[in-house]
């Protein structure tokens, strides 16, 4: 009985310590009200069963910090501030810098410093008391129609995980938000739908609204280029227990963006970036002209379960840049080591080259390596010899040297028919015999 | 004079084998040789492109090269040269000489 006892503890806490976040388990949630975990009670769970050590703290408090004597005291953090808490939006946003991801919520009552620290992500939210709001699709029984029904999401499958073969509408309550369209960096997550409008609830509108119908982002996320993730909602209630407990898709949504969030999907990293001749197997740092090289890069992804796994892809390129790319090749993975690899051939212009590894793709950490490998003309002994193009030329030449021989002998040699120059000849003849 | 081009040729042609030497009658027939070398090397770049322009250049050069010195050495042989009192040992060694020099580089850079 004790042993199997013993086998059961040790058997769930190898699980809970074989999920490993990749930055650490320390999680800071600010809430506004610390009693109310217990609404999101489920959306935390999520987590703590993947690993996580959640710390519960209060968003008002003005001693807590996220950094202490230069140290991070944690490693990724919530913020659910929606009933006007005022945040220290300098320490958050110098938290996302580091690298650390946040996952940030908030609601119609948002405070000024939240609007800031959105500001400082590219995102700008609606004016405080503003609320998205749906005459046509919202939920049944909302008499302000402010608890809309969403289903218009981003084409990105890592964001979205398993939720991508699962889709349904995601009830939503909040405030919305701008996301520029065109930015590399920000990802709009959930969009509401053409017919709502962002606007104070039972206000008659005297004004063009800030965002309207498509134009409102309900959902956004960021990546930083210090491979931060930051997520960003305008409703808290999305992630409470009431709208988990509904027939919307709330709460497979919820938790897989939240664990993409915290890296937990499409983090990559890069290994062993090496190149050489096809014949040697040594690195050079330097290469001649119309060279023939292969080179290869290990990229691998972060799983919760497994560590680094081989990555899978078959978009990763490599460029040989010089000002501009010269030699730019998909390069073949191999899925069980996740090696990516190609033969190249060097251009016919001697430089300064690099090779630039740079992998942009939407849902994924950025991999970028830069690598300057010149490239250095022919040796003087390396150039073609005997073209047969160029045989011609060479006979030319051939045939002058023999003509110049043979006339030699004959100009110097011949008997004049005139017999008075042939006088002249005799003594220049002896002249040269004698000599 | 209404006289046919055929027919001046012809009279330009005796003259010439009656006037020449024997020795410069050879030069001539060297020149002609080095020109028609360089026509045809000419010629076959027109046709087949630049690829290997130096080796065009060096076999170019060499036929212009030694036309320019025969040329030189016919001058200086000429007996009807007046300016000129270069003795033919002298003529000819120069000859000799430039058309080394000429050959050499024509070998280095034929490539």
């Amino acid at each position: 009985m004790k042993l199997a006892l013993f086998c059961i503890c040790a058997f769930t806490l190898l699980t809970v310590l074989a999920a490993k976040p990749l930055l650490g388990p320390k999680t800071a949630v600010l809430l506004g009200n610390i009693d109310e975990r217990h609404k999101y009670s489920q959306f935390f769970d999520s987590f703590t069963k993947k690993g996580y050590d959640l710390h519960f703290l209060r968003a008002d408090d003005q001693d807590i910090t996220l950094k202490k004597f230069g140290e991070y005291l944690y490693d990724q953090a919530i913020l659910f501030v929606g009933k006007s808490e005022e945040i220290n939006v300098v320490d958050v946003l110098d938290f996302i810098d580091s690298g650390r991801s946040v996952i940030v919520a908030t609601s119609p009552d948002l405070s000024d410093s939240v609007r800031e620290l959105a500001i400082g992500c590219g995102i700008e939210f609606d004016e405080q008391g503003t609320s998205v709001i749906d005459h046509f699709n919202f939920k049944n029984g909302d008499k302000e129609h402010t608890s809309i029904i969403a289903n218009d999401f981003c084409d990105i499958p890592t964001v979205l995980g398993d939720f991508e073969q699962d889709k349904k509408d995601i009830l939503f309550k909040g405030i919305g938000m701008e996301v520029k369209k065109n930015s590399p960096l920000n990802y709009r997550l959930l969009v509401a739908p053409p017919t709502s409008y962002s606007y104070f609830v039972d206000e008659k509108i005297t004004e063009t609204p800030f965002v309207i119908g498509e134009g409102i982002t309900l959902v956004s996320a960021l990546q930083t280029r210090g491979d931060a993730r930051v997520l960003f909602s305008g409703s808290i209630d999305m992630f409470s227990n009431d709208f988990f407990n509904t027939e919307y898709g709330n709460t497979l949504f919820c938790k897989e963006i939240a664990s993409w969030a915290f890296n937990e999907k499409g983090f990559l990293r890069f290994r062993d970036f090496t190149h050489h001749t096809v014949n040697s197997q040594v690195k050079q740092d330097s290469y001649r002209i119309k060279d023939d090289i292969e080179f290869s890069v290990i990229i691998e992804e972060y799983d919760l379960e497994k560590g680094w796994k081989p990555y899978v892809a078959n978009d990763v390129q490599i460029e040989y840049v010089m000002l501009s790319p010269y030699v730019r090749q998909t390069l073949a993975n191999n899925p069980e080591t996740g090696k990516f690899s190609t033969k190249l051939s060097l251009p016919d212009k001697h430089g300064t080259f690099k090779f630039r590894l740079q992998y942009h793709k939407r849902g994924y950490r950025f991999l970028e390596k830069v690598e300057e490998i010149p490239l250095k003309p022919f040796w003087h002994n390396q150039y073609e010899r005997f073209i047969p193009v160029a045989y011609p030329y060479y006979l030319s030449a051939i045939l002058m040297l023999v003509g110049f021989f043979i006339f030699s002998i004959i100009f110097l040699y011949h008997k004049d028919d005139n017999v008075e120059k042939k006088n002249k000849k005799a003594p220049q003849k002896n002249n040269k015999k004698n000599n | 004079m209404s006289e046919s081009p055929l027919a001046i040729f012809k009279k330009l042609f005796v003259a010439y084998k009656n006037t020449t030497t024997q020795s410069l009658k050879i030069i001539d027939c060297f020149l002609l040789f080095q020109f028609l070398t360089g026509i045809f090397q000419f010629a076959y770049v027109f046709l087949v492109g630049k690829f290997p322009f130096n080796s065009f250049l060096a076999g170019f050069i060499s036929t212009v090269g030694s036309f320019v010195l025969t040329i030189n050495l016919r001058t200086l042989v000429d007996p009807e040269n007046k300016e000129t009192k270069v003795s033919t040992k002298r003529a000819f060694v120069d000859f000799l000489i430039c058309n080394v020099i000429l050959h050499l580089a024509v070998f280095n850079y034929i490539g």
